[in-house]
């Protein structure tokens, strides 16, 4: 057999092959470190069975199968459905069809409250113990029912690690027995919840499990002094058939949520407040055991309430230690608001979500939104008032497919600030040169010497000097001849550059000058020789 | 030979027998599965809503590995009955009745035992609470876990190693 924790496991849970399960068991007789493992692993089995049940009441059970559409409203609850037949080899395997519930967990119990024959709980057992001879109803039961009380015959266990309770603890199968015989004549009335029985006080007792048959064969009278309905050694508790609680409005549940809140946080140093593990101090009750420190208080689910949440023993576990500076730091008021405020936004996580998502995009769009306005700023011209009757400002294509001052679609158009028009409109004459220079009067000087051609007509042709941008100075020529050959280098004091547009609309000439500077310019035509000149100042 | 006989699906009354026998037993998986018994209840719900829709062939059989697979995979993908309602309509729409059940005082507490599974994943603590709660065995936990009986139980013996190992780290 390989010493496996798979083996293992499926050794506990009775899921082994019959020759697989001999060897194993076999071979646990001399590995100590599988029968320790074994132990551990059934240590865990138990703890995780023991964990508490929950009942959902009749009313609420015809209600959410109404709202599933499994049931019309006002018709009776269904009755539970029987278990199939044991015949198949699968089915012989489910250990709830034949009573056998927990075969392989023989400490568990059924979780389910107590009712009448109407239960598969109650169904079952009626199976297993169909050979015994039924009890006389007009007879009070005699003690038979003791042995189907005694715990379940433990399975050969190797020595677990868990400790246990220091003395020999005497079993009190007995404590209930003779409690239970003289109801076993009233089977149709509907089975009260099982108490526990009394404690005694002067002697710790382990209370045994009792057999899932025995529970739904004999029913169990009340006993009145209840003082523990959490598990025992066993770790399954009786559930008693609780009463439908009012549901509390949102309110008044937003209400403890936040007292519960509030109440965890002052309380965060109290740690282990495991209801399985629990030293008592009191000095009637010296061992180790696992009943909880306080009767659980019934009340609707999913509400913990600090005074079940937590026990009230006061010793605290080994591990609490560990935390006491939390405990010292739960004095302090602003520590208690800022535990307050950051349950709250837990809490309401998605609302804060949503509210840091707004305050992000709110301070993105006063950063970026201003250079991202859709609306085109509008060109301010100057405030040059002896230009004030100037024409509209040209738009001027640079393309040339289109005349000037309709800029056509897909075209960009140019607009100019500042624009002077001057001459008569003459046309067919032809730039010779341009040149400039710095004036002795400071200021910069730009000539255009214009000659007449063949065809020149007389006066002046149409010039139109404007600003495409504080440096950038155009001057558009109609019906002129562009000058041929190089254009004159740059002169670093005023002017940076000069280039022709091309290409420029049809009949124009346009001359674009890069300045060092913005100007403000003024310009004339002086005669024989015809000349062009810009004065930037 | 081909069988082209219909499939005999259980009716709604048989359905609400299972569900109501094991209703105890389901929520009580789903309240140790999720955490939280308000939530446990929803997912339920929903488990059960969707095998009412899909119920299995052979609901004797395989009807309460059936519910367990839904409610794992109503847990898992947070598949709520009634459904929540999502974006702004869910301020003006008037939800249902809300479901309610009563809990046990110690499934509300919360013990070292419980905080050691929520340490667990969530396969893997769906493996544990199947087989050690809900008392299924090999087969049924596979059908419920959607996976073959062999993964099933490796799956619950790594499952069993993590959880002890987490409560001894929490419990001493």
């Amino acid at each position: 057999v390989k010493c496996s924790l798979l083996s293992l496991s499926s050794y506990i849970d009775d899921e082994l092959e019959g020759g697989k399960r001999g060897e194993l068991e076999a071979h646990l007789v001399g590995c100590q470190r599988c029968s320790s493992g074994l132990g551990h692993l059934r240590e865990e089995v138990g703890r995780i069975s023991g964990l508490a049940p929950v009942h959902v009441p009749d009313d609420s059970a015809r209600g959410l199968m109404e709202q599933l559409g499994l049931m019309v409203p006002g018709e009776p609850l269904p009755p539970r459905m029987a278990p199939p037949s044991t015949a198949g080899a699968s089915d012989a395997s489910l250990p709830w069809l034949h009573g056998e519930a927990g075969k392989a967990l023989p400490w568990r119990a059924p979780r389910g409250p107590l009712t009448n024959g109407a239960s598969a709980h109650a169904t079952t057992p009626s199976i297993a113990l169909q050979g015994r001879p039924a009890p006389s109803p007009s007879i009070p039961a005699p003690a038979a029912p003791a042995p189907t009380l005694m715990p379940p015959t433990p399975t050969p266990m190797p020595p677990a690690p868990t400790p246990v309770a220091p003395a020999p603890l005497p079993v009190a199968p007995a404590a209930a027995a003779p409690v239970e015989t003289p109801l076993a004549a009233e089977p149709p009335a509907p089975m009260p919840p099982r108490p526990r029985p009394a404690a005694v006080n002067s002697t710790p007792v382990i209370q045994p499990r009792p057999e899932p048959a025995a529970r739904a064969e004999v029913p169990v009278a009340p006993v009145p002094p209840v003082v523990r309905q959490e598990p025992m050694l066993d770790g399954t508790p009786d559930v008693p058939e609780l009463v439908a609680t009012p549901r509390p409005s949102p309110v008044a549940r937003l209400k403890e949520r936040w007292a519960v809140q509030r109440a965890l946080a002052r309380t965060s140093s109290r740690v282990d407040d495991s209801p399985d593990v629990i030293i008592d101090d009191s000095p009637s009750w010296p061992g180790r055991s696992r009943e909880p420190a306080a009767e659980p208080a019934l009340r609707p689910i999913g509400r913990p309430t600090p005074a079940a949440g937590r026990h009230s023993t006061p010793l605290m576990a080994r591990h609490g230690r560990a935390v006491e500076p939390a405990k010292a730091a739960a004095g302090n008021p602003a520590i208690e608001r800022l535990r307050d405020a950051v349950g709250v936004a837990a809490r309401n996580r998605p609302l804060v979500i949503f509210a840091g998502s707004l305050l992000a995009l709110v301070i993105v769009v006063l950063t970026f939104g201003r250079s991202a306005s859709p609306i085109a700023p509008k060109a301010r011209p100057s405030s040059t008032t002896a230009q004030a009757s100037a024409p509209a400002v040209p738009v001027i294509p640079p393309d040339g497919s289109a005349p000037a001052g309709s800029a056509p679609a897909g075209t960009t158009a140019v607009q100019l600030n500042d624009v002077k028009s001057l001459g008569t409109g003459a046309t067919g004459m032809g730039i010779t040169a341009i040149r400039y220079g710095n004036h002795p009067g400071s200021f910069f000087r730009i000539v255009f010497d214009i000659a007449p051609g063949a065809s020149a007509q007389a006066g002046t042709p149409k010039a139109t000097v404007g600003f495409k941008d504080p440096t950038t100075l155009w001057v558009i020529l109609d019906g002129v001849t562009p000058a041929t050959g190089s254009l004159k280098p740059a002169d670093a004091s005023t002017v940076v550059s000069t280039t022709q547009v091309d290409p420029a609309p049809a009949g124009k000439t346009i001359y674009e000058f890069k300045l060092t500077h913005p100007v403000t310019a003024s310009s004339e035509y002086l005669p024989s020789p015809l000349r062009l000149v810009l004065d930037l100042h | 030979m081909i069988n082209v006989a219909a499939p005999v699906l259980p009716n709604a009354s048989d359905l609400a027998g299972l569900v109501r026998e094991h209703l105890d037993d389901l929520l009580t998986y789903a309240t140790h599965l999720v955490g939280d018994a308000d939530e446990a209840l929803e997912f339920v719900a929903g488990g059960v809503h969707h095998a009412s829709k899909y119920p299995p062939s052979r609901l004797a059989v395989d009807g309460r590995a059936a519910l367990y697979r839904a409610v794992t995979r109503a847990c898992r993908q947070e598949q709520r009955f009634p459904p929540r309602p999502s974006g702004p309509t869910r301020f003006f729409r008037r939800t249902r009745r809300p479901l309610s059940a009563d809990v046990h005082g110690g499934a509300a507490r919360i013990n070292t035992v419980k905080r050691a599974l929520t340490l667990v994943g969530h396969e893997r603590r769906s493996a544990l609470l199947l087989r050690d709660l809900a008392g299924l065995n090999y087969r049924e936990m596979a059908q419920a876990l959607e996976c073959s009986p062999d993964a099933a139980a490796r799956l619950l013996a790594a499952a069993r190693r993590e959880f002890g190992t987490v409560y001894r780290e929490i419990a001493l």
